[in-house]
């Protein structure tokens, strides 16, 4: 055990003041190397840095499809991700254009998410986002009338949302204009399938809206083969999904019409 | 260790992060990633596009590209006279199907037999069930303030207010395979600014067509060619029509990525379509073994050009040279 004694006296040894330097060099010599990693740590940031704005100003010549993360699927956090959009971000900053016009006079309303009915791959459920308007020449009754609408395809899996299109704003004449989103309620929708079925709703499986994928060709093309008025061909046009009680797949129509999954335009490979 | 040694080795992290956070991509220290706004938006007047669409839908079920004439050469007189001015109202379809049925509108190769599918109009070079290519950029350009001094003039004509016209319309095929969507999508890009019209774009492998009135780029796509171009604004005349559209309302501004990956859009090739839409039948586009095929299996548009003194029979290439062989 030493003294304090002890101790001034083996300071004051010869062997350990050139301990004391040697160590005040070692000390010196991590001062300098670590300032030399800091300085090149600030180096290679700056680098990068310039580096990402170079590729900015260069940007890849095909889009690949841009997805945004999705916090939860609270309306605030799928607007904020709605809004985060490259898609959105062009048109809202760009009032030139009709629907840019709209987005600035108008407001986005509450996400619906709209399922995937029977999707094929790469379907996936679609958020529809309406932009509303109070006073829309053309339209006389009290608003909010919905002008356009908004789809994001939801990947639920990676809780992340992709912009696909932005409808709008509707014209007069066309389908659209002055329409709700959706078109109908889930009581009028419930209440036309209890009308025509005549069986009751399963408790177990509320009803949902949905798209299908349909054949568009041979709805909408030059050479249709029949005529198709049941709407759910886009998420834009989603109907209601209800399930009987003894386990039947039904949708209601936009034009009020109850279906059967057999009876629906269904795309190549879908059904 | 030191004071001052803790303070430079925690420096160091702290700049070792924030670099691989910028490589990555994912600033650290940033909030929540957001896409920056990408460009401008460049292309047409859209409120001259909807006045000049007041006639849409498409009044039959093979004239979606007897409205797309109608809604482009409507805007070609709105530009010279005012969003109120053009010639094509209530009833324009009936008269440019007329016209195109009119022996002023056949190629100088004629029109095909009947096949008992097609040609759907006197103008088409195929037999193809309604409008082909061919008679589409005939139509666009007879009907346009371009096409004036085609149209036969009767005593006491007035003429409508137009200018001398310095361009025409031709055919525009993109040879581009489908993993090169964005070049053909940069080529009409760069024709809406360089003429500041809209575009008549077939779209779902041929079945339809539609009228492209913009797009939204990260550069001009004119000047910085092939631009990055985010979004594709489409008007449909078939939304509204019996069989519907393409799109769920007239107009929709698709996805860059969307527009070229879609069937629906630019995301498939010009096709037979069973033998509805097949390439041509009479003239110098007739595939032949060197040549097996023409518009089928590529992206095919009608745009404004320079060339005025080339027929409107022939066809362009993506680079604007002339086709003289399918």
């Amino acid at each position: 055990m030493s003294t304090p004694r002890d101790h001034r006296r083996w300071q004051h040894l010869p062997g350990r003041a050139a301990l004391a330097r040697l160590s005040g060099s070692v000390r010196h010599l991590r001062v300098v190397g670590l300032s030399a990693l800091l300085g090149l740590m600030v180096v290679a940031f700056f680098v990068a840095l310039s580096t990402q704005a170079v590729s900015r100003q260069h940007p890849a010549a095909p889009p690949t499809g841009e997805w945004v993360p999705l916090a939860s699927t609270a309306p605030a956090d799928v607007l904020a991700a709605a809004r985060a959009t490259t898609l959105y971000q062009a048109i809202a900053g760009h009032p030139q254009t009709l629907l840019g016009q709209a987005v600035r006079q108008g407001t986005l309303g509450t996400p619906v998410l709209v399922r995937a009915f029977h999707p094929l791959p790469g379907m996936h459920d679609v958020w529809v986002i309406p932009l509303t308007e109070t006073v829309v020449p053309g339209l006389s009754t009290p608003g909010p009338h919905v002008v356009a609408l908004l789809d994001l395809d939801y990947d639920r899996a990676k809780q992340q949302v992709r912009a696909v299109s932005f409808a709008g704003p509707f014209q007069p004449g066309e389908p659209s204009f002055g329409k709700p989103f959706p078109r109908q309620t889930q009581q009028a929708a419930a209440a036309i399938f209890t009308g025509a079925v005549r069986a009751p709703i399963a408790v177990s499986t509320p009803l949902e809206l949905v798209y299908f994928p349909a054949n568009i060709d041979d709805i909408a093309g030059t050479h249709a083969q029949g005529k198709w008025s049941g709407g759910g061909q886009f998420p834009d046009l989603a109907v209601w999904h209800v399930q009987s009680a003894d386990g039947h797949d039904y949708l209601v129509g936009l034009d009020s019409q109850t279906y059967q999954p057999a009876q629906l335009p269904w795309a190549q490979g879908a059904s | 260790m030191t004071l001052l040694e803790r303070r430079l080795l925690a420096a160091s992290l702290l700049f070792g992060i924030l670099t691989l956070s910028v490589l990555a991509g994912r600033p650290t220290l940033a909030a929540p990633s957001t896409p920056d706004v990408s460009g401008a938006f460049y292309g047409s007047n859209e409120s001259y596009v909807a006045s000049g669409t007041a006639d849409w839908p498409q009044a039959s079920g093979n004239w979606c590209a007897v409205a797309s004439i109608e809604a482009v050469a409507n805007y070609t007189f709105q530009v010279q006279g005012g969003q109120s001015y053009f010639p094509f109202h209530s009833g324009g379809q009936q008269q440019i199907a007329n016209d195109l049925n009119s022996s002023a509108a056949v190629s100088q190769w004629g029109t095909p037999p009947w096949n008992g599918v097609g040609p759907g109009f006197a103008a088409d070079i195929a037999q193809d069930f309604g409008t082909d290519p061919r008679s589409i950029a005939w139509g666009v350009l007879y009907e346009s303030a371009a096409g004036l001094p085609m149209h036969a003039h009767h005593p006491g004509y007035i003429f409508p207010r137009t200018q001398d016209s310095t361009y025409t319309y031709h055919t525009v095929i993109y040879h581009q395979s489908l993993s090169q969507t964005n070049l053909a999508v940069a080529g009409m890009a760069r024709t809406l600014v360089r003429y500041g019209q809209p575009i008549i774009v077939t779209i779902a492998h041929g079945l339809h067509t539609v009228v492209v009135s913009g797009v939204y780029a990260s550069s001009n796509p004119n000047t910085s060619f092939p631009a990055d171009v985010n979004a594709v604004n489409v008007w449909d005349p078939g939304v509204g029509s019996p069989g519907g559209g393409y799109q769920s309302a007239r107009e929709v501004t698709w996805s860059g990525y969307t527009f070229n990956t879609s069937a629906s859009q630019w995301g498939s090739l010009y096709s037979a379509n069973g033998n509805f839409d097949p390439d041509p039948k009479v003239g110098i586009y007739v595939p032949n073994p060197t040549y097996p095929q023409h518009w089928i299996g590529y992206r095919v548009d009608i745009e404004p050009d320079a060339q005025v003194g080339v027929s409107w029979d022939l066809a362009l290439d993506e680079n604007g040279s002339v086709m003289m062989h399918p």
